[in-house]
C-alpha cells in the first residue's frame, strides 16, 4: 500500500516536472523574466499537486465504493486541498469573483468527466446487450 | 454432435476419441470438460444436507465474510470450495469474473444496465442482479461478441 502511494507519488512528480518545463520554456521564448522566489513557489506547488493527485487516484480503486462515491470524494479532497494552495501560492487572489470562477471551473472539470465516463459505459452497456439478445 | 459409445471386453481402459471437420469451440469445451471430470461437481450445503449444483443453474458465485455461496434463482446456498477453485473450475462454462468477489455467469444473463451511480448492473434470467466492477467489464465483453455466435447451437 505504501509503496504504492510511493509509486504513484512519482508519477504525479513526473507529470508536474513536464507542466514546469513546458511554462518554463513559454517563460523563456516570450522573454518573461521572473524572480527566483515566485518559481520556487510555483514548482513547490506543482509538486504538492503531483503527489497529491498521484496518491489519490487510489480512491478509485476502492472497490466497495461506488463510481460516483469514489468521485464525489476525490473531487471533496482535492478542492479542500487545491484551493488553500491555489490562494497561498497566489494562483487564486482571495476575492469572491476570482474564487467563485475558480471553484467553477473545478466543478466542470468533474461533471464532464463523469459524463464522458457515464456515456462511454453507457454505450459498452448497449453493445453487450446485443450480444446478449439470444434469438 | 454424434455420441457414438462402445462397450467391449478387448478395451484395457477408457478411453475416448473426437472426430471434427475442424478445431471449434465445441470441441474444445468438449475436450476442457472431459479433462475436469473428477473436479466437475459443486456441492452446496443447505440445512446441513449437502446437494449437488449443476453449474447451468448458478447465476453467480460470490465471497463474502470468508464464505463462499453460489447464487441460484435468487437463493444463496454456501459453497465449500474457494473463489478461485471455482473460478478455475467454471471458466469452462461461459463464467468470467464480475469483481473482487464475484464470478458470473455470462450465459444466464439477460441485459445490462448502467446505474446512477456509475455502477454497471447485470440482470439475469432468474430476476437476480449483481454489479460488474469496471476492471472486468472488457474482459466480460470480449467474451459476450466472441461468444455470441455459440450460443443455443
Amino acid at each position: 500500500m505504501i509503496i504504492e502511494v510511493l509509486r504513484r507519488s512519482f508519477f504525479g512528480l513526473g507529470f508536474s516536472a513536464f507542466f514546469i518545463f513546458i511554462a518554463l520554456t513559454i517563460m523563456m521564448l516570450q522573454g518573461i523574466e521572473a524572480p527566483v522566489p515566485i518559481i520556487w513557489s510555483n514548482m513547490l506547488g506543482s509538486m504538492v499537486m503531483g503527489i497529491y493527485f498521484g496518491s489519490a487516484s487510489l480512491l478509485f480503486d476502492i472497490d466497495s465504493w461506488s463510481p460516483l462515491k469514489q468521485t464525489v470524494i476525490h473531487f471533496l479532497i482535492s478542492i479542500t486541498v487545491w484551493l488553500p494552495l491555489a490562494i497561498f501560492i497566489g494562483w487564486l487572489p482571495l476575492e469572491p469573483s476570482p474564487l467563485l470562477l475558480g471553484i467553477g471551473s473545478f466543478v466542470i472539470v468533474y461533471v464532464l468527466f463523469w459524463y464522458g465516463i457515464q456515456m462511454y459505459f453507457k454505450k459498452i452497456a448497449k453493445e453487450m446487450n446485443n450480444s446478449v439478445k439470444k434469438p | 454432435m454424434k455420441l457414438n459409445i462402445d462397450i467391449n471386453e478387448k478395451y484395457e481402459e477408457t478411453y475416448v476419441t473426437i472426430h471434427a471437420k475442424i478445431w471449434t469451440k465445441e470441441v474444445e469445451d468438449l475436450v476442457k470438460k472431459l479433462n475436469q471430470q473428477s473436479l466437475r461437481r459443486i456441492v452446496g450445503v443447505e440445512n446441513e444436507k449437502s446437494i449437488l449444483l449443476s453449474p447451468d443453474e448458478i447465476d453467480y458465485v460470490y465471497a463474502r465474510n470468508r464464505k463462499v455461496f453460489a447464487s441460484i434463482h435468487k437463493h444463496s446456498i454456501e459453497v465449500n470450495m474457494k473463489l478461485y477453485e471455482l473460478e478455475q473450475l467454471l471458466t469452462s462454462y461461459e463464467f468470467s469474473r464480475f469483481s473482487k468477489s464475484v464470478i458470473g455467469n455470462l450465459h444466464n444473463i439477460t441485459r445490462f444496465e448502467l446505474a446512477f451511480n456509475g455502477n454497471l448492473c447485470v440482470f439475469f434470467e432468474s430476476g437476480s442482479k449483481e454489479y460488474v466492477s469496471r476492471k472486468y467489464v472488457h474482459e466480460i465483453k470480449q467474451k459476450l461478441i466472441l461468444g455470441a455466435g455459440n450460443h443455443d447451437n
